[in-house]
């Protein structure tokens, strides 16, 4: 049933780029997030060849407290202009992701700017039933992201 | 919803109301599950101000920290008022929503939730004159 109060159904002017802004989120109970972020950004290795350090050097490292949750941060620019953020959003990321998506779209901004990138279920798929570390999967991720971006 | 409605000024901001009143709302318990994380726009008051509601299950404060943290990229915070209703509703509303949503027993889970507002109609005002106060401050700031 169609109510009073539903939305009319919004048009938007096409998009020069399809994606400005990717976001990855995560539970955001560990670094997941800022470490995808940090690797898209060229700020650790892609390559997986190239074995990452213990001890990283990454902002929000240990995660974000329960009380910071669902706060978008802006990390950084990336060489072809895409912007990074994260996104620690709890266990159910259907309900953050709509909020933010409906908030652009009320202010007429393209919802479909914005790549929301589920680490947990990227890094799952990336790694196609292999058995591999963390990192591995994680910069596997991004660089499909990447991939993804260009194509 | 009807904090929304004592905003547009659908239902009083004094004096009595019955609870029919309540239950004649287009929207009085039609929102569900599926509408959570949408704001669907209920009117445009006087002042020209566009009243919302927002339904967000158990995840508040997660998704108001996400929508006013993407306000804040976006350089439109200072055009959101966000207005927490929930802790001002009592348990007969909480009730009478579990029975006319989980229970789908409607006609008294309706009543149950409409008296249950009636109760809970102080605290709605004190939040809405509250709201409208800020946004007047806030019009006549900018």
């Amino acid at each position: 049933m169609r109510r009073e109060w539903d939305h009319p159904v919004k048009t938007f002017p096409p998009l020069k780029r399809k994606i400005i802004n990717v976001v990855y989120h995560w539970r955001g109970s560990d670094e997941l997030g800022p470490k995808a972020a940090a690797v898209h950004l060229g700020l650790l290795p892609g390559s997986t060849a190239i074995a990452l350090p213990g001890k990283l050097n990454l902002p929000f490292s240990g995660g974000f407290p329960r009380k910071n949750l669902g706060v978008l941060v802006f990390m950084g620019r990336a060489k072809n202009g895409e912007n990074i953020y994260i996104l620690p959003r709890g266990d159910k990321p259907e309900i953050v992701l709509t909020v933010i998506r409906k908030t652009a779209e009320l202010f007429k901004i393209n919802s479909e700017r914005y790549l929301f990138i589920d680490c947990e279920e990227r890094m799952r798929l990336a790694g196609g039933g292999e058995r591999s570390d963390e990192s591995t999967l994680l910069r596997k991720m991004v660089a499909e992201v990447k991939k993804g971006l260009r194509g | 919803m009807v904090a929304a409605h004592l905003h547009l000024g659908t239902i009083p901001m004094t004096g009595k109301v019955k609870p029919e009143k309540i239950r004649s709302l287009p929207e009085f318990d039609l929102g569900d599950r599926k509408d959570w994380g949408s704001p669907k726009l209920v009117g445009v008051d006087a002042k020209g101000t566009e009243v919302y509601i927002l339904g967000l299950g158990n995840m508040t404060e997660i998704c108001c920290q996400s929508m006013i943290s993407l306000l804040y990229a976006i350089g439109k915070a200072d055009q959101v008022l966000l207005v927490e209703t929930l802790s001002v509703i009592g348990l007969l509303t909480r009730i009478g929503g579990f029975t006319s949503k989980v229970l789908g027993l409607q006609y008294p889970g309706k009543r149950l939730a409409a008296i249950g507002i009636i109760h809970s109609l102080r605290g709605l005002r004190d939040l809405v004159r509250k709201a409208q106060i800020y946004v007047d401050w806030k019009n006549r700031d900018q």
